[in-house]
């Protein structure tokens, strides 16, 4: 049975279409990144499955029942907003022992035992006695994490999990996100590609409310990136410039990126790209140093499916 | 639902909202009764007051004092009633603390009594508090009254006050914004004010509770307003029910 099931949601906010027909199926135990640019529907999608939101037409289900405002699936899942928001009077330790774990009707043992167990995994134990109100952003998203997983959900939703943390402390979260497949399921929305490629064992990429892409980290990869070209000039830099400008004119690119007297080239992936590439940097005139047909990465991917 | 109860209590008890009610309530009730008493000494003691005008003051009596009580628990509360609970619900969806709450399993109708009940004790309190405070200084100052009678007067006046709570509360079911809530509050004030005026409807809307109170508190014997407390029992019913489906309908 798959964790998560999508078929066929719309969800209009007057004339715009947030969802256009979603489908989608995440199976149980898995890391899911969800992918998309801002507006594509990922917050949406996330609401309809927290029950926090209706779809126009079609359904959601979590764990095989039906989502919605006053459903049971919420006994099953655990849901990080974007941003989230606690009452600012509490401590952490008051909010999940006492807060969120009578909300599942956790006998207070086990609730105080869960939330200390929380507060160490997230990082928030030395403070679980301060209020809330004086937390940093970062510290509200660990807490955030930490009560979407109190009820050892069969799902997580996550909304953008890591946007506010400091290198370290992401690093830290995306360790224990990346940990937890052995005990839910994981749909995690962000933006950061790097985070995907890190700990995602499967990608869906939506642009403007449909999927584009649903499928294993390695086979999207192997499937729809086209190979990219990374070209180092001993020239300057406003020369490389002026040749990158020319060379966006090409049909068989789809991307340039540049970096001082260091360019990135995305083809389209059609056969003989790469020799056209070839040809375009030895008729440069411009001094080469490297040329390397570069290994695909997600956000070469995720820019061809989105931008395509 | 305990949980939620609880979650309301204490916060009422932590952001002060408690004492606030209480302290207000209470200092504007105490002013009845030492004002009545006290106010012919004050205005005899000031210079440039005509003459004759503390003569033009009825004597100061247990009456007068109950009536001032009254008067004060209605205005004053009626402020509390329109400001307390304006952020209870808007506040909470504005916020986003009420879509983390809501994503788990609690039922919105749960969400939203817990905050009427929560609410209601605010106000239960703070006319106890304020009630003591009259009754004591009252009989300290004109002799005691019946505590029965008085008992009941603060019973209706606080189902006046939670008449007028109860559509500022689920004035937050149908908007974010905490003005807007406490703006559907004093809508329904002013509407009351209106309707009262109408000759023969009186009778059948909460302030008549506060009259039918006032008068046993005095020892009038008077007709009892029963129809207006069925009146004002169903606004809070028809309150809480509205809030109920537009909360239930509504995207968090």
């Amino acid at each position: 049975m798959s964790a998560i099931r999508i078929e066929g949601v719309r969800k209009l906010y007057g004339s715009l279409a947030a969802l256009d027909g979603l489908d989608l199926a995440v199976e149980e135990g898995r890391v899911f990144g969800f992918l998309g640019p801002n507006g594509a529907g990922k917050t949406t999608t996330i609401r309809i499955l927290a029950g926090l939101a209706r779809p126009t037409a079609g359904q959601a289900w979590v764990a095989g029942i039906p989502a919605g405002p006053e459903s049971e699936a919420r006994r099953l899942l655990g849901y990080l907003p974007e941003e989230p928001h606690f009452y600012p009077w509490m401590t952490p330790q008051e909010f999940l022992t006492d807060f969120v774990g009578g909300l599942f009707r956790m006998p207070r043992r086990e609730a105080h035992a869960r939330s200390a167990e929380l507060l160490e995994r997230v990082g928030l134990h030395d403070v679980a006695r301060r209020r809330i109100g004086g937390f940093s952003k970062g510290m509200r998203q660990r807490l955030g994490l930490a009560q979407a997983l109190m009820n050892r959900p069969r799902v997580a939703l996550l909304d953008e999990p890591v946007s506010a943390l400091d290198p370290a402390g992401r690093r830290d979260m995306l360790t224990l996100i990346g940990e937890l497949k052995s005990e839910t399921t994981v749909f995690m929305s962000t933006h950061i590609l790097d985070d995907v490629e890190r700990i995602c064992d499967s990608i869906g990429i939506l642009r403007a409310g449909r999927l584009v892409a649903l499928e294993g980290r390695e086979a999207l990869l192997e499937r729809h990136a086209a190979p990219a070209l990374e070209v180092h000039f001993d020239a300057p830099s406003e020369a490389v410039a002026t040749w990158a400008a020319e060379l966006q004119k090409h049909p068989f690119v789809s991307g340039v990126e540049l970096d001082g007297s260091s360019v990135r080239i995305r083809s389209d992936g059609r056969v003989g790209t790469v020799d056209a590439v070839q040809r375009a940097v030895l008729g440069s005139a411009l001094r080469v140093l490297r040329y390397q047909v570069a290994r695909p990465s997600l956000e070469d991917v995720f820019l061809r499916l989105v931008e395509g | 639902m305990i949980t939620l109860l609880r979650k309301e209590l204490l916060e009422a008890w932590r952001s002060y909202r408690f004492l606030a009610v209480a302290a207000v309530l209470t200092f504007f009730g105490l002013l009845g009764p030492l004002s009545v008493k006290y106010m012919p000494d004050l205005l005899g003691a000031l210079p440039n007051v005509p003459d004759g005008l503390a003569d033009l003051m009825p004597p100061p009596n247990a009456s007068l004092a109950l009536a001032e009580y009254v008067e004060n628990i209605t205005l004053f509360g009626a402020i509390l009633a329109l400001l307390v609970p304006m952020g209870a619900l808007a506040g909470e969806k504005a916020s986003g603390t009420a879509a983390l709450v809501l994503s788990k399993p609690v039922g919105r109708g749960a969400f939203l009594f817990a905050k009427f009940l929560a609410h209601s004790t605010t106000f239960a309190v703070g006319v106890l508090v304020a009630g003591l405070g009259a009754y004591y200084y009252t009989g300290l100052l004109f002799g005691w009254l019946n505590p029965a009678r008085f008992i009941a007067l603060n019973v209706l006046l606080l189902f006046d006050l939670i008449a007028y709570m109860s559509f500022t509360l689920f004035g937050g079911a149908f908007f974010r914004s905490q003005l807007a809530a406490a703006g559907m509050g004093f809508a329904f004030l002013v509407s009351l004010g209106v309707l009262g005026a109408v000759p023969g409807l009186g009778d059948y809307l909460p302030a008549a509770l506060v009259r039918w109170g006032l008068g046993l508190a005095q020892g009038v014997v008077g007709q009892p307003a029963w129809p207006a407390l069925a009146t004002t029992l169903g606004l809070v019913l028809a309150a809480f029910g509205l809030g109920w489906w537009v909360l239930r309908r509504q995207e968090i």
